[in-house]
């Protein structure tokens, strides 16, 4: 029996899904700007942090550290619907690198149960 | 219980082992930042001052970074006593006393500095000089590592700028000057060079590039190394001669200079993005080093990513000028 994670890392490893995924992100209109930040470096640090929690891999990040994570991007007007592409572009990521169906929904629940602590609710 | 001796901030601290040094030093009381505690996040990177750490606790890290002792306190488990600080901890560590100073355009001064003994560093790092009145500023090292003599900076005249006003005014042979050991990971690793190499300098960004350049054409590889100088017209094209001369006795060094403004045969106008763009064929499996001010290079460094250009390839100094309103501020990077 494999896990998610287990999976998901035999299809690409997490450092060139993290990639694919931030120069998605990147290029979306519709949420660039919350990621438009002078330090790319530690941009990608916090991406992985986030695609291995939503890969069901090692982590420890609680709800605090999520709200206090996006707190600033609140005032920039983060809602529902930047949450919904966050989740769409991940989805697109993990087809691209021909991972299971089952397991895209697997992690777009994980990413799911965060919505709330993200926008801070 | 077995205990091993942590030495931070001047305190000696007596850890379990089998415990990370995350929890140890939280625990005593020290204040270490910290979020995933999971080694994803890199909240907690440290800097072991003595020993290599633990290789588990430097798995994620850039090659640079491991070969400066950087790693993460949350997957550190000790094994022998360590002396350690935080990464982003400056402690002044070194004197050195100036040289010489020779102008090399009308804003841009050459300050020399005999090596102090122990000054080692790797080519295009930088160092954090302290000033008065607790001002810090940060210069990139324009010296090779082999230089056992001197080491120089590239100083760039920025009005109000409080310490590169000192360097202009005040400053003369036989001062001396506090700084910390060199740091930064925008720098050429000897045995894990990756050839070939793209070079781009803006500014004084040149002063560490030019380093890396000549550090790389050392190495006797005959990797090429491609080298892009930007600016806004042809009189800011600082230390040109020197890098013509480069490419006219180097046959793998190829300099392109690229002016916003202005015209001339041998110049290639228009932004450097744009130039880079049209030579990415030609430049795309480059390890690359970016250096110089922080709005030029974070566009480069957006576009070289999306263009195809691993993240890992890409190695970046942004200088940022502190205002020169404030007393206490933010790091100067040169500029």
């Amino acid at each position: 029996m494999t896990t998610l994670f287990e999976r998901i890392s035999s299809k690409a490893t997490v450092d060139n899904l993290v990639e694919s995924f931030y120069r998605k992100v990147l290029t979306d209109e519709r949420i660039s700007r919350f990621f438009d930040d002078a330090d790319m470096e530690r941009q990608m640090v916090k991406q992985k942090a986030f695609l291995t929690m939503a890969f069901g891999g090692p982590n420890e990040y609680t709800g605090k550290d999520m709200r206090l994570g996006h707190a600033h991007l609140l005032e920039l007007g983060l809602n529902d619907s930047h949450v919904d592409a966050v989740i769409e572009l991940l989805g697109k990521t993990l087809r691209e690198h021909e991972v299971a169906e089952s397991d895209i929904a697997q992690v777009a629940g994980i990413a799911e149960s965060v919505r709330n602590d993200v926008l801070s609710r | 219980m077995e205990t091993i001796d942590i030495s931070f901030e001047e305190n000696l601290y007596r850890v379990p082992r089998g415990v990370s040094l995350l929890d140890s030093l939280q625990e005593a009381g020290a204040k270490i930042p910290a979020s995933c505690r999971a080694g994803v996040c890199q909240s907690c990177l440290m800097q072991s001052i003595d020993l290599a750490p633990p290789p588990d606790s430097q798995k994620d890290l850039s090659q640079e970074k491991k070969k400066q002792g950087y790693f993460l306190a949350c997957q550190c488990l000790p094994i022998e006593p360590m002396k350690v600080r935080l990464a982003d901890e400056a402690v002044p560590s070194f004197d050195a006393v100036v040289e010489e100073l020779r102008p090399l355009s009308s804003d841009i001064l050459l300050v020399r500095f005999r090596r102090p003994p122990a000054f080692e560093f790797f080519a295009g790092q930088y160092v954090n000089f302290f000033g008065e009145n607790e001002l810090v500023r940060s210069y990139s090292i324009a010296s090779l590592p082999g230089e056992r003599d001197f080491f120089d900076i590239h100083v760039r005249q920025i009005p109000g700028g409080k310490m590169t006003g000192w360097f202009f005014n005040e400053c003369a042979p036989g001062d001396r000057l506090t700084m910390t050991a060199p740091r930064g990971d925008c720098c050429y690793l000897p045995d894990a060079a990756d050839p070939p190499f793209l070079l781009v300098g803006i500014g004084t960004g040149v002063a560490p590039l030019q380093a890396i350049a000549r550090e790389a054409l050392k190495s006797g590889k005959q990797s090429a190394v491609y080298f892009y100088q930007g600016a806004l017209n042809p009189e800011r094209l600082y230390y040109r001669q020197e890098l013509r001369t480069l490419a006219n006795t180097c046959a793998h060094f190829s300099y392109d200079e690229v002016v916003l403004n202005g015209t001339s045969d041998d110049l290639r106008k228009g932004h450097v993005t744009e130039v880079l763009m049209q030579d990415f064929e030609k430049i795309k499996n480059c390890k690359v080093y970016l250096c110089g001010d922080a709005g030029v290079v974070g566009t480069i460094r957006k576009k070289l990513f999306l263009a195809g250009i691993s993240m890992s390839r890409i190695k970046a100094d942004a200088f940022v000028s502190a205002p020169s309103t404030k007393e206490r501020d933010a790091n100067e990077r040169r500029a």
